[in-house]
Protein backbone atom coordinates (compact mmCIF):
# COMPACT_ATOMS: atom_id res chain seq x y z
CA UNK A 1 0.00 0.00 0.00
CA UNK A 2 1.24 3.40 -0.79
CA UNK A 3 -0.37 6.35 1.82
CA UNK A 4 -0.22 9.49 -0.45
CA UNK A 5 0.52 13.27 0.99
CA UNK A 6 -1.99 16.10 0.30
CA UNK A 7 -0.27 19.25 -1.14
CA UNK A 8 -1.96 21.71 0.44
CA UNK A 9 0.03 21.25 3.98
CA UNK A 10 1.74 25.27 4.00
CA UNK A 11 -1.89 26.76 3.09
CA UNK A 12 -3.53 27.79 -0.36
CA UNK A 13 -2.01 28.15 -3.51
CA UNK A 14 -1.38 31.79 -3.63
CA UNK A 15 -0.51 33.39 -6.75
CA UNK A 16 2.82 33.91 -6.14
CA UNK A 17 3.00 30.16 -5.98
CA UNK A 18 4.29 27.85 -8.58
CA UNK A 19 3.27 24.17 -9.14
CA UNK A 20 7.40 23.52 -9.04
CA UNK A 21 7.24 25.30 -5.79
CA UNK A 22 5.03 23.18 -4.20
CA UNK A 23 6.22 19.88 -5.69
CA UNK A 24 10.01 20.40 -5.94
CA UNK A 25 10.43 20.24 -1.51
CA UNK A 26 8.31 17.04 -1.28
CA UNK A 27 10.44 15.35 -4.02
CA UNK A 28 13.53 16.64 -2.26
CA UNK A 29 12.38 15.17 0.53
CA UNK A 30 11.54 11.79 -1.01
CA UNK A 31 7.74 12.15 -1.51
CA UNK A 32 6.10 10.34 -4.85
CA UNK A 33 2.71 10.04 -4.16
CA UNK A 34 0.80 12.79 -3.57
CA UNK A 35 -3.01 13.79 -3.39
CA UNK A 36 -3.59 17.21 -5.37
CA UNK A 37 -5.14 19.86 -2.83
CA UNK A 38 -4.92 23.51 -4.77
CA UNK A 39 -7.31 25.91 -4.44
CA UNK A 40 -9.85 24.60 -1.80
CA UNK A 41 -11.22 27.84 -1.39
CA UNK A 42 -13.36 29.93 -3.51
CA UNK A 43 -14.30 29.22 -7.14
CA UNK A 44 -11.04 28.76 -8.92
CA UNK A 45 -11.80 27.05 -12.50
CA UNK A 46 -8.59 25.17 -13.63
CA UNK A 47 -7.70 26.27 -17.48
CA UNK A 48 -5.96 23.44 -19.44
CA UNK A 49 -2.73 25.19 -19.79
CA UNK A 50 -3.15 24.98 -15.72
CA UNK A 51 -3.96 21.36 -16.20
CA UNK A 52 -0.67 20.80 -18.48
CA UNK A 53 1.48 22.59 -16.02
CA UNK A 54 0.90 20.59 -12.87
CA UNK A 55 1.15 17.57 -15.00
CA UNK A 56 4.14 18.26 -16.46
CA UNK A 57 5.73 18.79 -13.08
CA UNK A 58 4.18 15.74 -11.88
CA UNK A 59 5.95 13.53 -14.46
CA UNK A 60 9.11 15.30 -14.19
CA UNK A 61 9.57 14.21 -10.66
CA UNK A 62 8.28 11.08 -10.94
CA UNK A 63 5.22 11.25 -8.92
CA UNK A 64 2.03 9.37 -8.86
CA UNK A 65 -1.35 11.44 -8.39
CA UNK A 66 -3.67 9.24 -6.11
CA UNK A 67 -6.89 11.90 -6.38
CA UNK A 68 -7.85 15.48 -5.98
CA UNK A 69 -9.78 17.82 -3.79
CA UNK A 70 -12.49 20.15 -4.79
CA UNK A 71 -12.63 23.37 -3.14
CA UNK A 72 -13.72 22.32 0.57
CA UNK A 73 -15.32 25.87 0.80
CA UNK A 74 -17.32 27.45 -2.06
CA UNK A 75 -17.33 30.18 -3.35
CA UNK A 76 -20.67 32.15 -3.37
CA UNK A 77 -21.76 31.54 -6.77
CA UNK A 78 -20.70 27.88 -7.31
CA UNK A 79 -22.04 25.48 -5.28
CA UNK A 80 -23.22 22.43 -6.41
CA UNK A 81 -25.68 21.59 -3.13
CA UNK A 82 -27.30 25.17 -4.31
CA UNK A 83 -31.20 25.78 -4.50
CA UNK A 84 -29.95 28.36 -7.43
CA UNK A 85 -29.59 26.97 -10.44
CA UNK A 86 -27.35 28.82 -11.99
CA UNK A 87 -25.48 28.99 -8.64
CA UNK A 88 -25.77 24.67 -8.90
CA UNK A 89 -24.86 24.52 -12.64
CA UNK A 90 -21.54 26.42 -11.72
CA UNK A 91 -20.90 24.60 -8.96
CA UNK A 92 -21.16 21.47 -10.88
CA UNK A 93 -18.89 22.36 -13.97
CA UNK A 94 -16.23 23.27 -10.68
CA UNK A 95 -16.36 20.21 -9.57
CA UNK A 96 -16.19 18.34 -13.17
CA UNK A 97 -13.35 20.57 -13.76
CA UNK A 98 -11.86 18.86 -10.49
CA UNK A 99 -12.28 15.23 -12.39
CA UNK A 100 -10.66 16.65 -15.71
CA UNK A 101 -7.57 17.64 -14.13
CA UNK A 102 -7.91 13.88 -12.34
CA UNK A 103 -8.41 12.19 -15.91
CA UNK A 104 -5.09 14.39 -17.01
CA UNK A 105 -2.86 13.27 -14.27
CA UNK A 106 -4.31 9.80 -13.77
CA UNK A 107 -5.49 10.15 -10.60
CA UNK A 108 -8.53 7.78 -9.20
CA UNK A 109 -10.30 9.67 -6.25
CA UNK A 110 -12.30 13.23 -6.52
CA UNK A 111 -12.53 14.74 -2.72
CA UNK A 112 -15.49 17.19 -2.14
CA UNK A 113 -17.45 17.92 1.30
CA UNK A 114 -20.90 16.31 1.75
CA UNK A 115 -23.56 19.06 1.73
CA UNK A 116 -23.57 20.23 5.45
CA UNK A 117 -25.62 20.90 6.72
CA UNK A 118 -28.40 18.97 5.12
CA UNK A 119 -31.10 20.93 3.96
CA UNK A 120 -34.74 20.41 4.03
CA UNK A 121 -35.41 20.36 0.54
CA UNK A 122 -33.39 17.96 -0.90
CA UNK A 123 -34.48 17.23 -4.12
CA UNK A 124 -31.66 19.67 -6.05
CA UNK A 125 -29.16 18.01 -3.72
CA UNK A 126 -30.28 14.51 -5.17
CA UNK A 127 -30.21 15.97 -8.71
CA UNK A 128 -26.75 17.22 -8.08
CA UNK A 129 -25.82 13.98 -6.83
CA UNK A 130 -26.65 12.30 -10.39
CA UNK A 131 -25.44 14.54 -12.69
CA UNK A 132 -21.97 13.86 -10.54
CA UNK A 133 -21.95 10.43 -11.01
CA UNK A 134 -22.63 10.56 -14.59
CA UNK A 135 -20.01 12.90 -14.94
CA UNK A 136 -17.59 10.74 -12.69
CA UNK A 137 -18.58 7.71 -15.22
CA UNK A 138 -17.31 9.74 -18.02
CA UNK A 139 -13.81 10.89 -16.75
CA UNK A 140 -13.53 7.42 -14.73
CA UNK A 141 -13.33 8.97 -11.30
CA UNK A 142 -14.81 8.17 -7.97
CA UNK A 143 -16.47 10.91 -6.16
CA UNK A 144 -15.36 10.06 -2.20
CA UNK A 145 -17.48 12.57 -0.16
CA UNK A 146 -16.37 13.58 3.57
CA UNK A 147 -18.29 13.53 6.08
CA UNK A 148 -18.27 12.40 9.97
CA UNK A 149 -22.00 12.36 10.05
CA UNK A 150 -23.99 9.54 9.92
CA UNK A 151 -27.25 11.25 8.50
CA UNK A 152 -25.28 13.15 5.79
CA UNK A 153 -23.34 9.69 4.52
CA UNK A 154 -26.84 7.62 4.87
CA UNK A 155 -28.66 10.38 2.63
CA UNK A 156 -26.04 10.67 -0.18
CA UNK A 157 -24.87 6.86 -0.23
CA UNK A 158 -27.40 4.65 0.33
CA UNK A 159 -29.50 6.50 -2.41
CA UNK A 160 -26.87 5.58 -4.89
CA UNK A 161 -25.35 1.98 -5.35
CA UNK A 162 -22.69 2.83 -7.94
CA UNK A 163 -19.06 2.33 -6.92
CA UNK A 164 -18.96 5.99 -8.83
CA UNK A 165 -19.86 7.90 -5.32
CA UNK A 166 -17.81 6.60 -2.28
CA UNK A 167 -17.01 7.61 1.33
CA UNK A 168 -14.42 9.39 2.48
CA UNK A 169 -13.14 9.34 6.48
CA UNK A 170 -11.52 11.75 8.08
CA UNK A 171 -9.58 10.05 10.91
CA UNK A 172 -8.63 13.24 13.10
CA UNK A 173 -12.64 14.39 12.69
CA UNK A 174 -13.71 11.11 13.14
CA UNK A 175 -11.25 10.85 16.40
CA UNK A 176 -12.92 14.02 17.61
CA UNK A 177 -16.82 12.82 17.55
CA UNK A 178 -15.87 9.31 18.65
CA UNK A 179 -17.58 7.97 15.64
CA UNK A 180 -14.92 6.11 13.59
CA UNK A 181 -15.88 2.76 14.79
CA UNK A 182 -19.74 3.53 13.99
CA UNK A 183 -19.06 5.25 11.00
CA UNK A 184 -17.14 1.81 9.66
CA UNK A 185 -19.62 -0.68 10.73
CA UNK A 186 -22.12 0.99 8.93
CA UNK A 187 -20.12 2.50 5.85
CA UNK A 188 -17.32 1.00 5.55
CA UNK A 189 -18.10 -1.20 2.68
CA UNK A 190 -18.40 2.33 0.39
CA UNK A 191 -15.19 3.93 2.03
CA UNK A 192 -12.48 4.92 -0.70
CA UNK A 193 -10.11 7.12 0.79
CA UNK A 194 -8.95 7.73 4.46
CA UNK A 195 -7.63 11.17 4.87
CA UNK A 196 -5.48 10.46 7.83
CA UNK A 197 -4.16 12.57 10.84
CA UNK A 198 -4.00 12.90 14.26
CA UNK A 199 -6.16 14.10 16.42
CA UNK A 200 -5.12 15.97 20.24
CA UNK A 201 -8.03 14.35 21.42
CA UNK A 202 -9.30 18.39 22.38
CA UNK A 203 -9.31 20.27 19.32
CA UNK A 204 -9.40 20.39 15.57
CA UNK A 205 -5.98 19.80 14.54
CA UNK A 206 -4.62 17.67 11.64
CA UNK A 207 -1.16 16.46 13.03
CA UNK A 208 1.02 13.61 11.60
CA UNK A 209 0.10 9.61 12.37
CA UNK A 210 1.76 8.32 15.74
CA UNK A 211 1.72 11.84 17.19
CA UNK A 212 -1.94 12.45 18.53
CA UNK A 213 -4.26 10.09 20.15
CA UNK A 214 -5.44 7.51 17.50
CA UNK A 215 -4.84 4.14 17.86
CA UNK A 216 -2.88 3.55 14.65
CA UNK A 217 -2.87 -0.03 14.95
CA UNK A 218 -6.62 -0.55 15.92
CA UNK A 219 -7.91 1.32 13.10
CA UNK A 220 -6.09 0.46 9.77
CA UNK A 221 -7.18 -3.59 10.98
CA UNK A 222 -10.79 -1.79 11.24
CA UNK A 223 -10.27 -0.03 7.83
CA UNK A 224 -8.60 -2.69 6.16
CA UNK A 225 -11.14 -5.60 7.74
CA UNK A 226 -14.35 -3.53 5.26
CA UNK A 227 -12.43 -1.80 2.86
CA UNK A 228 -9.15 -3.30 1.65
CA UNK A 229 -9.08 -1.43 -1.31
CA UNK A 230 -9.53 2.26 0.15
CA UNK A 231 -6.76 4.99 -0.82
CA UNK A 232 -4.96 6.66 2.23
CA UNK A 233 -3.67 10.10 1.80
CA UNK A 234 -1.79 12.32 4.98
CA UNK A 235 -3.96 15.37 5.54
CA UNK A 236 -1.41 17.81 7.90
CA UNK A 237 -1.40 21.07 8.54
CA UNK A 238 2.24 22.08 9.18
CA UNK A 239 1.21 24.65 11.33
CA UNK A 240 0.62 21.91 13.86
CA UNK A 241 4.15 20.83 13.61
CA UNK A 242 6.31 23.95 13.80
CA UNK A 243 8.96 23.13 16.06
CA UNK A 244 11.16 22.14 12.59
CA UNK A 245 12.34 23.08 9.19
CA UNK A 246 10.25 22.33 6.61
CA UNK A 247 12.33 19.67 5.43
CA UNK A 248 12.82 18.08 8.97
CA UNK A 249 8.42 18.58 8.66
CA UNK A 250 8.20 16.80 5.07
CA UNK A 251 11.21 13.90 6.18
CA UNK A 252 9.03 13.02 9.07
CA UNK A 253 5.56 13.58 6.52
CA UNK A 254 7.54 10.00 4.46
CA UNK A 255 8.41 8.33 7.80
CA UNK A 256 4.76 8.38 8.73
CA UNK A 257 3.34 7.74 5.57
CA UNK A 258 6.23 4.66 5.06
CA UNK A 259 4.75 3.48 8.99
CA UNK A 260 1.05 3.85 7.60
CA UNK A 261 2.05 1.66 4.95
CA UNK A 262 4.00 -0.73 6.94
CA UNK A 263 1.10 -0.99 8.87
CA UNK A 264 -1.66 -1.58 6.44
CA UNK A 265 1.06 -4.10 5.02
CA UNK A 266 1.60 -6.16 8.30
CA UNK A 267 4.64 -5.65 8.25
CA UNK A 268 4.96 -4.02 11.89
CA UNK A 269 2.51 -4.70 14.69
CA UNK B 1 -25.47 57.19 -24.22
CA UNK B 2 -24.66 57.26 -20.55
CA UNK B 3 -22.93 54.46 -18.82
CA UNK B 4 -20.83 53.84 -15.87
CA UNK B 5 -18.59 51.09 -15.05
CA UNK B 6 -20.04 48.58 -12.79
CA UNK B 7 -17.37 48.11 -10.20
CA UNK B 8 -18.01 51.87 -9.01
CA UNK B 9 -18.35 49.95 -5.55
CA UNK B 10 -16.22 47.36 -3.93
CA UNK B 11 -18.88 45.61 -2.08
CA UNK B 12 -22.18 44.46 -4.75
CA UNK B 13 -21.46 40.98 -5.63
CA UNK B 14 -24.43 39.95 -7.62
CA UNK B 15 -24.86 41.21 -12.06
CA UNK B 16 -28.89 41.76 -10.42
CA UNK B 17 -27.50 44.06 -7.60
CA UNK B 18 -25.36 45.73 -9.63
CA UNK B 19 -27.13 46.63 -12.86
CA UNK B 20 -30.77 47.04 -11.09
CA UNK B 21 -29.09 50.09 -9.20
CA UNK B 22 -27.47 51.34 -12.26
CA UNK B 23 -30.69 51.27 -13.96
CA UNK B 24 -32.56 52.75 -11.33
CA UNK B 25 -30.19 55.73 -11.75
CA UNK B 26 -31.20 56.29 -15.14
CA UNK B 27 -27.84 55.13 -17.01
CA UNK B 28 -28.74 53.32 -20.13
CA UNK B 29 -25.00 51.71 -20.55
CA UNK B 30 -22.81 49.87 -18.62
CA UNK B 31 -18.94 49.09 -18.63
CA UNK B 32 -18.90 45.67 -17.39
CA UNK B 33 -15.90 45.27 -15.19
CA UNK B 34 -17.18 43.10 -12.60
CA UNK B 35 -14.71 40.51 -11.13
CA UNK B 36 -11.80 42.77 -12.84
CA UNK B 37 -8.97 41.49 -10.26
CA UNK B 38 -7.76 38.48 -10.01
CA UNK B 39 -8.38 35.24 -12.30
CA UNK B 40 -12.11 34.67 -12.49
CA UNK B 41 -12.86 32.94 -15.41
CA UNK B 42 -16.62 32.99 -16.53
CA UNK B 43 -18.13 30.05 -16.83
CA UNK B 44 -20.18 29.91 -20.10
CA UNK B 45 -23.71 29.96 -17.57
CA UNK B 46 -22.42 32.26 -15.66
CA UNK B 47 -22.21 34.27 -18.94
CA UNK B 48 -25.44 33.93 -19.80
CA UNK B 49 -26.67 35.07 -16.67
CA UNK B 50 -25.06 38.26 -17.29
CA UNK B 51 -26.42 38.72 -20.84
CA UNK B 52 -30.07 38.21 -19.08
CA UNK B 53 -29.56 40.51 -16.77
CA UNK B 54 -28.46 43.12 -18.92
CA UNK B 55 -31.33 42.18 -21.03
CA UNK B 56 -33.87 42.77 -17.92
CA UNK B 57 -32.90 46.19 -17.54
CA UNK B 58 -32.52 47.31 -21.31
CA UNK B 59 -28.72 48.07 -20.52
CA UNK B 60 -26.25 48.66 -23.05
CA UNK B 61 -22.68 46.94 -22.41
CA UNK B 62 -20.63 49.74 -23.94
CA UNK B 63 -17.35 47.65 -23.37
CA UNK B 64 -16.13 45.06 -21.24
CA UNK B 65 -12.98 45.34 -18.93
CA UNK B 66 -10.67 42.31 -18.91
CA UNK B 67 -9.55 41.31 -15.38
CA UNK B 68 -5.77 42.32 -14.19
CA UNK B 69 -4.96 38.83 -12.95
CA UNK B 70 -2.55 37.44 -10.30
CA UNK B 71 -1.27 34.53 -12.38
CA UNK B 72 -3.01 34.37 -15.92
CA UNK B 73 -0.93 36.92 -17.49
CA UNK B 74 -1.08 36.81 -21.12
CA UNK B 75 2.48 38.51 -21.30
CA UNK B 76 4.34 36.02 -19.14
CA UNK B 77 7.38 34.28 -19.92
CA UNK B 78 6.00 31.26 -18.15
CA UNK B 79 4.37 29.63 -21.16
CA UNK B 80 1.60 27.77 -19.10
CA UNK B 81 0.50 30.70 -17.29
CA UNK B 82 0.94 33.19 -20.87
CA UNK B 83 -1.55 30.51 -22.50
CA UNK B 84 -3.78 30.93 -19.17
CA UNK B 85 -3.67 35.20 -19.89
CA UNK B 86 -5.04 34.82 -23.07
CA UNK B 87 -7.61 32.24 -22.08
CA UNK B 88 -8.45 34.78 -19.81
CA UNK B 89 -8.34 37.94 -22.31
CA UNK B 90 -10.90 35.13 -24.63
CA UNK B 91 -13.00 34.73 -22.07
CA UNK B 92 -14.12 38.40 -21.29
CA UNK B 93 -13.99 38.50 -25.54
CA UNK B 94 -16.80 35.33 -25.48
CA UNK B 95 -18.57 37.67 -22.62
CA UNK B 96 -18.37 40.74 -24.54
CA UNK B 97 -19.69 38.81 -27.70
CA UNK B 98 -22.70 37.44 -25.85
CA UNK B 99 -23.16 41.06 -24.85
CA UNK B 100 -23.09 42.52 -28.15
CA UNK B 101 -20.38 44.80 -26.44
CA UNK B 102 -17.77 45.87 -29.34
CA UNK B 103 -15.10 46.02 -27.23
CA UNK B 104 -12.60 44.76 -24.21
CA UNK B 105 -10.71 46.76 -22.54
CA UNK B 106 -7.08 45.68 -21.28
CA UNK B 107 -4.05 46.57 -19.57
CA UNK B 108 -0.62 46.16 -20.65
CA UNK B 109 2.62 45.14 -18.10
CA UNK B 110 3.61 47.87 -16.23
CA UNK B 111 6.94 48.69 -16.70
CA UNK B 112 6.49 47.82 -20.94
CA UNK B 113 9.04 44.76 -21.13
CA UNK B 114 12.42 45.00 -23.22
CA UNK B 115 11.87 42.27 -24.54
CA UNK B 116 9.11 42.01 -26.13
CA UNK B 117 9.15 38.17 -26.76
CA UNK B 118 6.31 37.15 -24.51
CA UNK B 119 3.94 40.03 -24.57
CA UNK B 120 3.50 39.37 -28.68
CA UNK B 121 2.89 36.03 -28.08
CA UNK B 122 0.01 36.03 -26.10
CA UNK B 123 -1.53 38.66 -27.81
CA UNK B 124 -0.36 37.55 -31.27
CA UNK B 125 -2.20 34.18 -29.93
CA UNK B 126 -5.40 36.07 -28.20
CA UNK B 127 -5.88 37.66 -31.41
CA UNK B 128 -5.45 34.20 -33.54
CA UNK B 129 -7.99 32.94 -31.99
CA UNK B 130 -10.43 35.68 -31.08
CA UNK B 131 -10.48 37.22 -34.40
CA UNK B 132 -13.76 35.41 -34.94
CA UNK B 133 -15.64 36.56 -32.16
CA UNK B 134 -16.11 39.90 -33.60
CA UNK B 135 -14.53 41.65 -30.65
CA UNK B 136 -12.16 44.37 -30.85
CA UNK B 137 -9.01 44.43 -28.23
CA UNK B 138 -8.36 48.11 -26.83
CA UNK B 139 -5.44 48.81 -25.12
CA UNK B 140 -5.59 51.20 -22.39
CA UNK B 141 -3.55 54.12 -21.30
CA UNK B 142 -2.91 53.07 -17.83
CA UNK B 143 -1.82 54.61 -14.68
CA UNK B 144 2.24 54.40 -15.69
CA UNK B 145 2.22 51.40 -18.86
CA UNK B 146 3.03 51.95 -22.55
CA UNK B 147 0.52 51.66 -25.25
CA UNK B 148 2.39 52.75 -28.58
CA UNK B 149 4.48 50.07 -29.17
CA UNK B 150 1.22 47.55 -29.33
CA UNK B 151 -0.49 50.07 -31.49
CA UNK B 152 2.66 50.03 -33.69
CA UNK B 153 2.43 46.45 -34.24
CA UNK B 154 -1.40 45.50 -34.38
CA UNK B 155 -3.98 46.94 -37.38
CA UNK B 156 -6.72 48.88 -36.16
CA UNK B 157 -8.96 45.77 -37.57
CA UNK B 158 -7.40 43.75 -34.39
CA UNK B 159 -6.21 46.78 -31.87
CA UNK B 160 -7.81 49.56 -30.97
CA UNK B 161 -7.11 52.49 -28.14
CA UNK B 162 -9.28 53.27 -24.96
CA UNK B 163 -8.48 57.09 -23.29
CA UNK B 164 -8.73 56.76 -19.43
CA UNK B 165 -9.20 60.43 -18.92
CA UNK B 166 -7.76 60.61 -15.77
CA UNK B 167 -4.87 58.38 -16.09
CA UNK B 168 -3.90 60.67 -19.13
CA UNK B 169 -4.38 63.81 -16.71
CA UNK B 170 -2.39 62.21 -13.86
CA UNK B 171 0.16 60.95 -15.84
CA UNK B 172 0.39 64.88 -17.67
CA UNK B 173 0.40 62.45 -21.04
CA UNK B 174 -2.88 63.37 -22.13
CA UNK B 175 -1.60 65.57 -24.92
CA UNK B 176 0.75 63.24 -26.72
CA UNK B 177 -1.88 60.60 -26.23
CA UNK B 178 -4.06 62.95 -28.31
CA UNK B 179 -1.23 63.08 -31.14
CA UNK B 180 -0.14 59.32 -31.20
CA UNK B 181 -3.09 57.17 -30.25
CA UNK B 182 -6.46 58.87 -30.62
CA UNK B 183 -6.56 57.87 -34.73
CA UNK B 184 -7.27 54.58 -32.86
CA UNK B 185 -9.76 55.92 -30.20
CA UNK B 186 -12.77 52.98 -29.70
CA UNK B 187 -13.80 53.77 -25.95
CA UNK B 188 -13.16 56.05 -22.99
CA UNK B 189 -12.97 55.71 -19.80
CA UNK B 190 -14.11 59.46 -18.49
CA UNK B 191 -13.36 60.16 -14.97
CA UNK B 192 -11.55 63.58 -13.00
CA UNK B 193 -8.72 63.83 -10.55
CA UNK B 194 -6.65 66.65 -8.92
CA UNK B 195 -3.84 65.89 -10.88
CA UNK B 196 -1.84 64.03 -8.87
CA UNK B 197 -3.85 60.93 -7.57
CA UNK B 198 -5.81 58.44 -9.77
CA UNK B 199 -8.99 59.33 -7.96
CA UNK B 200 -12.08 57.96 -10.02
CA UNK B 201 -13.74 61.44 -10.07
CA UNK B 202 -17.28 62.77 -11.38
CA UNK B 203 -16.16 64.70 -14.03
CA UNK B 204 -16.54 68.65 -13.18
CA UNK B 205 -15.29 67.27 -9.61
CA UNK B 206 -11.72 67.84 -10.15
CA UNK B 207 -9.06 69.60 -12.37
CA UNK B 208 -9.36 67.95 -16.04
CA UNK B 209 -10.43 70.93 -18.71
CA UNK B 210 -13.71 69.50 -19.97
CA UNK B 211 -14.45 71.66 -22.31
CA UNK B 212 -10.43 71.29 -23.76
CA UNK B 213 -11.12 66.92 -23.83
CA UNK B 214 -14.57 67.23 -25.49
CA UNK B 215 -13.07 69.06 -28.42
CA UNK B 216 -10.27 66.56 -28.82
CA UNK B 217 -12.41 63.83 -28.08
CA UNK B 218 -14.56 64.99 -31.08
CA UNK B 219 -11.35 65.48 -33.31
CA UNK B 220 -11.19 61.52 -32.84
CA UNK B 221 -14.97 61.14 -34.12
CA UNK B 222 -15.95 59.97 -30.42
CA UNK B 223 -19.77 59.86 -30.66
CA UNK B 224 -20.24 56.99 -28.39
CA UNK B 225 -21.16 59.01 -25.30
CA UNK B 226 -20.45 60.03 -21.18
CA UNK B 227 -18.47 56.66 -20.51
CA UNK B 228 -17.90 57.15 -17.03
CA UNK B 229 -15.16 55.28 -14.64
CA UNK B 230 -16.08 56.37 -11.30
CA UNK B 231 -15.01 55.10 -7.52
CA UNK B 232 -17.64 55.36 -5.23
CA UNK B 233 -15.30 55.45 -2.34
CA UNK B 234 -14.04 59.14 -3.90
CA UNK B 235 -17.30 60.53 -3.01
CA UNK B 236 -19.20 61.08 0.08
CA UNK B 237 -22.56 59.49 -0.28
CA UNK B 238 -24.40 56.75 2.11
CA UNK B 239 -25.61 54.99 -0.15
CA UNK B 240 -24.91 53.44 -3.56
CA UNK B 241 -27.85 54.72 -5.28
CA UNK B 242 -26.93 57.78 -3.69
CA UNK B 243 -23.69 57.80 -5.53
CA UNK B 244 -25.25 56.57 -8.76
CA UNK B 245 -27.88 59.47 -8.49
CA UNK B 246 -25.20 62.04 -7.84
CA UNK B 247 -23.21 60.42 -10.78
CA UNK B 248 -25.82 60.46 -13.62
CA UNK B 249 -26.03 64.27 -13.78
CA UNK B 250 -22.64 65.20 -14.64
CA UNK B 251 -23.15 62.51 -16.97
CA UNK B 252 -25.79 64.38 -18.69
CA UNK B 253 -23.92 67.58 -18.40
CA UNK B 254 -20.84 65.72 -20.01
CA UNK B 255 -22.63 63.81 -22.58
CA UNK B 256 -24.47 67.49 -23.62
CA UNK B 257 -20.81 68.76 -23.77
CA UNK B 258 -19.41 65.88 -26.25
CA UNK B 259 -22.64 66.72 -28.66
CA UNK B 260 -21.78 70.05 -28.65
CA UNK B 261 -18.24 69.59 -29.11
CA UNK B 262 -19.07 66.84 -32.04
CA UNK B 263 -21.24 69.67 -33.76
CA UNK B 264 -18.17 72.02 -33.54
CA UNK B 265 -19.80 74.57 -31.04
CA UNK B 266 -17.15 73.95 -28.99
CA UNK B 267 -13.66 76.07 -29.52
Amino acid sequence: MKCSFETDYLADFHYHCTVESILAPLAAAGIRDIFWNMQGEGDFIYLKPEMDEIAHCVKAHGMDVTGLAAPHVFGPNRCCWSEDELQRQSGLCLIENRMELAERLGARLVWIPAPSPLPKKRSHVMQSLENLILAADKHNVVLAVESCIAEELSFVLDAFSTHRLAWCMQTALCALGGSAGMLLERFGGRLALVRASDATGYGLARLLPFTGCIDWPSLLANVKAVSPDAAFSLDIDVYSHLDCSQMEFLSRVRKAAEGIAELWDGKVE
Amino acid sequence: MIAINSSFHSVLASPEEVLSAIARAGFEGVLWSQMGKGDFHYLPAERKAVVKCFRKYGLCAASVHAAEPFRRLYYSENAWHREAGVELLLNRMELAAELECPVVVFHAPSPFPVDTTAIFAGLDETFRRGESLGVLLAIENGETEEVTPLLQRYPARLLGFAYDSGHGFCQGNAESLHRECFSRLVTVHLHDNDGAHDQHKMPFTGRIDWNAEAVKLAGAGWKGGALLELSEKCHDVTSHDEFLRQAYSPGVRLERLLDSAAEGQLA
